[in-house]
């Protein structure tokens, strides 16, 4: 009997460690033995069988992995107060754009390869589901390793002062914000790099036909890549700034001249698709969704382009 | 409305385990026979708040400690540093000065 009793305090003293640092484990343990014990003793005196005692005051100490938490200052939750706020805020920006967009890209290039509807529909949803799953996990680990990590919010309450208010609510530059324009320019980077090849078909047999033209690799695939950097600097320069300035303003525009400009000239003039592409696309379904693409692109890029730019000055200026 | 009316009390009681703490502890104790004299003092504290309270104090350099391995049973020591004591006044001139001023609501009330 007196064997179960002890192990019973042995496994609650060592679940109670875990997490304990270790120089303090042996003094945490004896000291937490000690209680345990005179608490036992004093429930003895008043007549209590020994085993009974025991699991009485064990049950009275309760959970030993709060008790840890507490002896270990490990918060007993994911994201703490200090966190949550921009947690929540870069979860919903990046899945109210990441997620449409993984559905209407995927939906397009099926549908591209003539699957029927059906399927269009499915491997559009069940990519957009696990896009989003996806991203709801790395965000909440990221953040979750932020809270343990004991790294503190940048806006922390001790080094407020009202100098820190924004001028205005919309000039201030947000995390999420932040950190979605970044995913948007390394994503476009990767695409420049890693170019994804098109299939023909989802048969492995057939090889991938690069979409684009492999001769912008000399030159002008790794001027685009370098502006998009620059940009992801600016990104940085501009979250720790805390907000739009007039010199941060005009360099954008510079970058957004320096990536739209050839970037329209290239698809316009037909240089930006690689041939084989071209070629292996034409005899398919929705061929003049293809034509159209150069177009397309072209104003895509000019549209953004104005935004950004205007958006920087008008946040700058205001 | 029970559980509503608990964590008020809770939250208003927090700081007092640390004021009692203080001053119980101007003489060296350990932590069974703290946790007897707040909980014979009429200080309401589990021991799984007090047990690692007591170490977060003794951190914070309020309270300093001593293994005592003459008895039996080896333990662990804590008494109110200087510094603790500083705080233990502190405290208790806050308390003071919070019980006039909710006495004060009172005569406001009254008027």
């Amino acid at each position: 009997m007196k064997t179960t009793s002890e192990s019973m305090t042995d496994r609650y003293v060592a679940a109670a460690l875990k997490g304990v640092p270790e120089d303090q484990r042996t003094d945490v343990s004896a000291e937490l033995r000690g209680s345990i014990a005179d608490a036992v003793d004093a429930r003895i005196d008043r007549g209590e069988g020994a085993d009974v005692a025991e699991r009485a005051v064990l049950t009275e100490l309760g959970d030993p992995t709060r008790l840890a938490a507490e002896y270990a200052g490990r918060p007993l939750y994911l994201i703490g107060p200090a966190f949550y706020p921009d947690y929540a805020r870069l979860l919903k920006v990046l899945l109210s754009i990441v997620v449409p967009v993984i559905a209407v890209v995927v939906g397009a290039a099926t549908a591209m390869s003539g699957d029927d509807p059906w399927q269009v529909l499915i491997s559009a949803a069940s990519s957009a589901f696990s896009v989003g799953v996806q991203l709801a996990f790395w965000v909440t680990l990221v953040f979750a390793l932020l809270e343990r990590g004991g790294v503190q919010p940048r806006r922390s309450a001790s080094s407020w002062d009202v100098s820190d208010l924004p001028a205005l609510p919309d000039r201030r530059v947000g995390l999420g914000e932040t950190i979605a324009s970044i995913a948007g320019l390394a994503l476009l980077i990767w695409f420049l790099i890693w170019q994804p090849g098109y299939r023909a078909s989802l048969d492995q047999a057939t090889a991938a036909v690069p979409i684009l033209d492999p001769a912008l690799s000399t030159f002008w695939i790794p001027f685009l890549v370098t502006v998009l950097l620059a940009s992801i600097t600016l990104e940085i320069v501009k979250y720790r700034k805390g907000r739009w300035t007039v010199p941060l303003a005009a360099l954008n525009t510079v970058l957004s001249l320096a990536f739209a400009a050839p970037a329209i000239w290239l698809t316009t003039s037909a240089q930006l698709f690689n041939p084989a592409f071209l070629a292996a696309t034409s005899g398919e379904a929705l061929l003049s969704l293809v034509d159209l693409l150069p177009t397309l692109i072209a104003w895509i890029i000019a549209v953004v382009c104005v935004a950004d730019i205007t958006e920087g000055w008008w946040k700058a200026l205001r | 409305m029970d559980e509503v009316v608990e964590s008020h009390l809770q939250e208003l009681r927090r700081g007092t385990i640390v004021l009692a703490s203080l001053e119980i502890l101007r003489r060296p104790g350990y932590g069974y026979r703290l946790l007897e004299t707040l909980d014979a003092a009429g200080f309401a504290v589990d021991a799984n708040t007090l047990y690692p309270l007591l170490r977060r104090l003794e951190k914070q350099q309020l309270l300093t400690s001593e293994w005592n391995t003459d008895e039996a049973r080896p333990r662990k020591y804590y008494t109110t540093s200087a510094e603790g004591a500083r705080l233990a006044e502190a405290l208790r001139a806050d308390w003071a000065r919070l019980g006039d001023a909710i006495d004060g609501l009172d005569n406001q009330v009254k008027e």
